[in-house]
């Protein structure tokens, strides 16, 4: 079950760095873009109500109906998007560790590399998110 | 709209009041309204007398004092069949556009500024946009193309099985998505900010009407029965208009979708645009007058309902076409590679990379 002939553990390490990299930072930093964005359209549905009304306690315009309908496709995709990248980062992760477990010293390489933080490879724009996402808010149907 | 200024449910109360006194105060110095005043409250004094004959005036009642042509009997008579003319202009209000303009549209532009950065948008027939309106959500928040780049171009140069492949591609797709749904927001921003506007302009106008009533009321001649006008237009009409918005690109350049979702601007021009409305106020007596109010907030609760109808459809369409291009505004991650989220390394060694 050892890692394939000719690739070096120097190599191999830096080729699963990079794999680490897209699970634990890119795509991680995808989803918060995403979870960021899909909150701000739902928190939109708190002026709703001002938004729309007509007359003091009357009902809503004819608009509101169709505006709210496409607000809460935006924010389901958006939110999906969310969902999806976050599963895609965790299919990620655990492909790194399954071909870690066939090389104990790439796997301590690696463990080393990313022991202080930031790991090499990372080019701007790339870093440890320091908060979890927030919670992604899909709109019922 | 450079004079807008808000006007709350007792704002309009009072305003439809004042047409109310107005009506009253000038019905007694201005001759022939006097005398159709005198002749209707005398016919309703007897038609009250007579219970299957109904009164014109539905809220006359029998003078307390005096004879129903006594001026001050008049004056109470036409305060009555005026009673509910403050309705007509409550009709209209609406809370204040102002105060929730910030918390729905700024949302939609920060969003379409975190996909695709760089973007300039500039209202379509001039009009302020704030430029921070497309600053993105914050820190820790990278745009959708820069991290696609990064992760193609520097990380997955090694990884070159189907299901790598698969990844690749859909790591691609999520710069195409982002225009589409960068679009998308930018539709939702401008149809709540044309909403908002046609709340201010029937604010407006709803308000022009009952001042320039008031103006052509106290403009007519105690003796003459000549006609007066004042001007008045509907600005409701070009409510919509006045918030597309026209996107540019700002340096570097941004993607934009092969077949991308359509912006309100696109939308609209399938729909015949709505001519200005005059809305004059005028007669030769006060009656007249009154009637001529009536007749312009009649029209302006018309064009609100079609521009609120157009604006709805417009919502509607676009629905459509997005969902028509769902698959490629929801980027869903290949079962190739999904597929592996269990997966040992044997497997992988086959459908990822032999490492």
């Amino acid at each position: 079950m050892g890692r394939t002939m000719g690739v070096t553990t120097v190599q191999f390490a830096a080729d699963l760095n990079d794999l680490r990299i897209i699970g634990a930072i890119d795509l991680p930093m995808l989803e918060y873009a995403y979870a960021v964005v899909n909150n701000a359209v739902a928190g939109t549905a708190s002026a709703d109500a001002d938004a729309f009304r007509t007359e003091p306690g009357g009902p809503p315009s004819l608009v509101a109906d169709a505006w709210r309908e496409l607000r809460d496709d935006l924010q389901n995709i958006l939110g999906r998007t969310a969902e999806n990248l976050h599963s895609a980062a965790q299919t990620m992760l655990h492909i790194v560790q399954a071909y870690a477990e066939t090389d104990e010293a790439a796997a301590t390489a690696l463990r080393e590399a990313w022991k202080g933080g930031d790991p090499p490879g990372t080019a701007d724009g790339e870093w440890i998110l320091p908060d979890q996402p927030p919670t992604v808010q899909i709109a019922p149907a | 709209m450079g004079d807008y200024v808000y006007r709350s449910y007792a704002d309009l109360e009072a305003l439809g009041q004042r047409v109310v006194e107005k009506a009253a105060e000038v019905t007694l110095w201005q001759d022939e309204s006097y005398s159709q005043a005198q002749q209707d409250s005398i016919n309703d004094f007897y038609k009250a007398r007579t219970p299957v004959t109904p009164t014109e005036n539905s809220h006359s009642t029998p003078p307390a004092s005096g004879d129903p042509d006594d001026p001050e009997n008049i004056k109470a008579y036409v305060r009555s069949d005026l009673v509910d003319l403050p309705r007509y202009f409550t009709a209209f209000s609406v809370p204040d556009p102002d105060s929730v303009n910030e918390v729905l549209t700024e949302p939609f532009y920060r969003t379409a500024g975190t996909l695709v950065p760089n973007l300039r948008l500039t209202r379509k027939y001039g009009g302020q946009l704030s430029a921070d309106s497309l600053a993105d959500s914050g820190p820790y928040v990278e745009p959708v193309g820069g991290m696609v780049k990064l992760i193609l171009g520097n990380h997955m140069k090694h990884w070159e099985g189907d299901a790598a492949e698969k990844f690749h591609g859909y790591c691609l797709r999520h710069e195409e998505a982002a225009s589409r749904q960068n679009q998308l927001a930018l539709n939702l921003a401008e149809a709540i900010d044309a909403h908002l506007e046609l709340r201010r302009r029937q604010l407006t106008d709803v308000w022009s009407i009952g001042e320039k009533t008031i103006q052509t009321l106290d403009a007519l001649d105690a003796w003459c029965t000549r006609k007066k006008t004042t001007q008045n237009v509907l600005t409701v009409v070009g409510a919509i208009a006045a918030v597309l918005v026209v996107v540019s690109t700002d340096g570097a350049a941004a993607p934009v979708a092969a077949e991308g979702v359509q912006g309100l601007a696109a939308f609209l021009s399938t729909i015949p645009a709505p001519t200005p409305e005059p809305a004059d106020i005028s007669g030769a007596t006060v009656q007249a007058v009154i009637q001529s109010m009536f007749d312009a907030i009649q029209r302006l609760r018309r064009r609100v309902d079609e521009q609120q109808e157009t604006l709805r459809q417009v919502l509607i369409r676009m629905q459509a076409d997005m969902r028509g291009k769902l698959p490629r505004m929801l980027v869903e991650p290949p079962s190739e590679f999904t597929g592996l989220a269990n997966a040992d390394v044997d497997t992988l060694r086959t459908t990822f990379y032999d490492r």
